[in-house]
This record gives structure tokens, sequence and C-alpha cells, in this order.
């Protein structure tokens, strides 16, 4: 059951605790802002009900609601969600966690340059071609999915920590999870033949036989009949593990044979790692170790 | 800091070296007579921005950190801000990260 229409749409108490609008609902989606001003959008197919309910009681019934001022929690009802074909919520000063839905006709879901904190939770997403988390402050683990029609995957520059599980993602063109605090790699790099860019740079990948097993797996990725673009490859930078010789090898080969072009950390035991840390040899864990 | 490494690969035939994806980048060059496809690696170090692009688009802008390893040519900036004005300048086409 949704409350869509007055009097059940806008919150008749003023006083703590009962200040949060008892009429909604967990059909609902809820977000808190702390900016001077709102304009999200989201674009829809046929004629569902919309309804944006903003913390000051007023309420919205446009796709693109523009000079809202409200501060605080909001809400937002479709009715029903299935229509919604793209939601883009960029730089709307949103701090608080959210509950993402099915979407399940979303071709673009967009929450860029906010605040967002908490958990995300994911869903399967068929639809979407592009699912932009990038620039908040998630923390929590990431359950990346098959995404099949996916063509960008932007999760950067976030705080998901933990096991970043690659799928075969065929359409994929553009793969962004850098800046984060992943500790591990699961999955194969071979599938996607179609990445033009894959970014794990910044995070903290501490093992070079995972490291090692990705250039590996680029190398087969590179070679497959049905690659027509170049890639740009970036796993440097946090304490993210250099290759071994055997990894360097693989590097050599997209860089020399496919083109490619490719950023590490330097290659474990090298001298370059010996360097930066004063002329200590390290090990792939950045611990020291005797020569 | 840009280090560029010489490298030969053994290809058989011109036509075939024409065909590999080293042949039209800079410093590249065939000889037939010793069958080798001699190509430059560059090796891109240090915490300056690097502007690597074919002459045509950007292929990476990559904020300096570990190294990076391309065909491609290189430029090194010590800010955003001047490697995008280079990029206008240039007018190479820039899609990354869009």
């Amino acid at each position: 059951m949704s409350f869509t229409t007055s009097p059940f749409t806008t919150n008749p108490w003023t006083t703590e605790p009962y200040t949060s609008n008892s009429w909604g609902t967990d059909d609902a989606f809820y977000f808190t802002n702390d900016g001077a001003t709102l304009t999200p959008l989201i674009t829809v197919t046929g004629t569902p009900d919309i309804l944006w309910t903003w913390s000051d009681g007023t309420t919205d019934t446009n796709a693109n609601p523009t000079d809202v001022t409200s501060v605080g929690e909001n809400s937002l009802l479709v009715s029903d969600w299935d229509a919604v074909v793209y939601l883009y919520f960029y730089l709307q000063s949103i701090t608080s966690a959210i509950k993402t839905k099915e979407w399940k006709n979303a071709v673009r879901i967009l929450f860029h340059a906010n605040a967002i904190t908490g958990s995300l939770q994911t869903w399967d997403w068929p639809n979407a071609k592009r699912i932009q988390f990038y620039d908040n402050n998630f923390y929590s683990t990431l359950q990346t999915k098959a995404w099949e029609n996916a063509e960008l995957l932007y999760f950067h520059s976030n705080n998901f920590f933990g096991e970043l599980k690659i799928w075969p993602w065929a359409n994929a063109t553009e793969l962004y999870f850098s800046s984060n605090d992943f500790t591990s790699i699961s999955g194969s790099f071979q599938p996607q033949i179609k990445m033009t860019v894959c970014r794990l740079d910044g995070n903290d990948v501490t093992s070079s036989s995972q490291i090692d097993s990705m250039l590996s797996d680029l190398v087969i990725n590179a070679a497959d009949a049905g690659r027509v673009a170049v890639c740009n490859v970036n796993a440097s930078g946090g304490t993210m593990s250099g290759p071994t010789a055997a990894g360097t090898a693989n590097k050599d080969i997209l860089v020399d044979t496919y083109g490619w072009t490719v950023t590490l950390n330097a290659e474990v035991g090298s001298e370059a790692v010996k360097d930066s840390l004063g002329g200590i040899l390290t090990d792939s864990l950045g611990e020291a170790v005797t020569e | 800091m840009i280090k560029l490494i010489s490298k030969s690969l053994n290809i058989s035939t011109g036509v075939e070296a024409q065909a590999h994806s080293a042949f039209n980048k800079e410093g590249s060059s065939y000889n037939g007579v010793t069958k080798e496809l001699t190509i430059t690696q560059k090796e891109v170090t240090g915490e300056d921005w690097r502007l690597i692009h074919d002459g045509k688009k950007v292929v990476a802008l990559i904020e300096g950190q570990g190294i990076t390893y391309t065909l491609d040519r290189c430029l090194e900036f010590k800010t955003e801000k001047e490697a995008l004005a280079e990029i206008d300048k240039m007018g190479l086409i820039n899609e990354v990260g869009k």
C-alpha cells in the first residue's frame, strides 16, 4: 500500500519525535540532503504517479523538480518503479545512507558527487547501461553483479572494502573501481573485451599473485579476436602490490604487442621498490625482507 | 620522468609488421633486412600528471603514481589544470572518464 494522495503526503506533526514523515512507505526512496537547493532528475516511460515529498512537507509531482530549497529528509515515490529509466542525482548534497531499489528498467543510475554514507545495496539492474555511484562516502563491501548490459561501471572514490569480484561484463567499456579500499580481487579479466579503461588504482590489493593473475588474464583479453580497441589499465598507487617478474612479462606483452597503456606499482623486489624505500628490499606486503 | 626503452620484435614480413599495433606508434620502425620491428616503450614515473595520447585523442590522464608503460606519446604536467589546457590546445579528443 502506498499513500500518494493528500492528506497522506505531508506530515502534520511538527514536534519531535514525530517530525519524520509517519506516512512514508517502504516503497519510497528516501534521501537526506544538507545543500541549499535540490535539482534531482528522473525520467520515466508512460505516466506513472510521481511524488517527491520534501522535508518541509511540500510536494512535487514533476520528474525534474526545480527551485527546491528543502534541507533534511526527502523522499521519492513512483508507482510503479518499473517506469523509471533514468535516475540522476548529481551534486545533490545527499549526506545520508540510501536504500536503492530494483529499478528493473533503469538504463542509467547515477548518484555522483554527494556524500552518501553507509552500505550500498546492489541489484540485478538488468537494463542498466550506466551504473554510477562514484565520489561518495559509501563504506561497505561491494556486491558486484552480472549486470549484463552495463557499459560504464563507476564505483570509484568511495570507501568500499574487502573483495572486489570481477564479472564477465561483456558490454562494459569502462570499469572504475579506483580509490577505494579493496584488499583482494576475484574473478577473471579475460572476457571484458570491450573494456577500454580498467581503473583499480588506489586500492589495497597487496597480493602480487592477484596482480599477476590480472595481467595474465588481460593478455588473453587483449588477444581476443573480438577486441577492437586498446585498453588503459591502472593498478598503481594505494598499497597495491606490484607484479612479480612473470607479471612484468605479461605487462610487456600488453604494451609492446597490443599497444595498451599499463600503470603499475614497481615490480616486487625491483630496484624501484628499493629506491622508494631508501634501499630496503620489501616483499609484496611492503615488509622488509633479508636479501 | 620519462625513460625511453628501445626494444626489437622479430617480425618476418613488412606486411605483418604493418599489422602490428606498435607499427604506427611514435619511435617505431621496421627493418626488412633484419626482420626487426623496433619499438620505443616509455616508462613514466614521478608525481606529475601524465598525459598519454596518440596525437588525436587522449589515451589516459594519470595522476602520477606507480609506473606507466606505453608506446603512445607522453607529456608531464605539474597540475591537472595544465594538462587539460594542453589537451584543449592540441585539440585532442578527450573522452576519458566521461
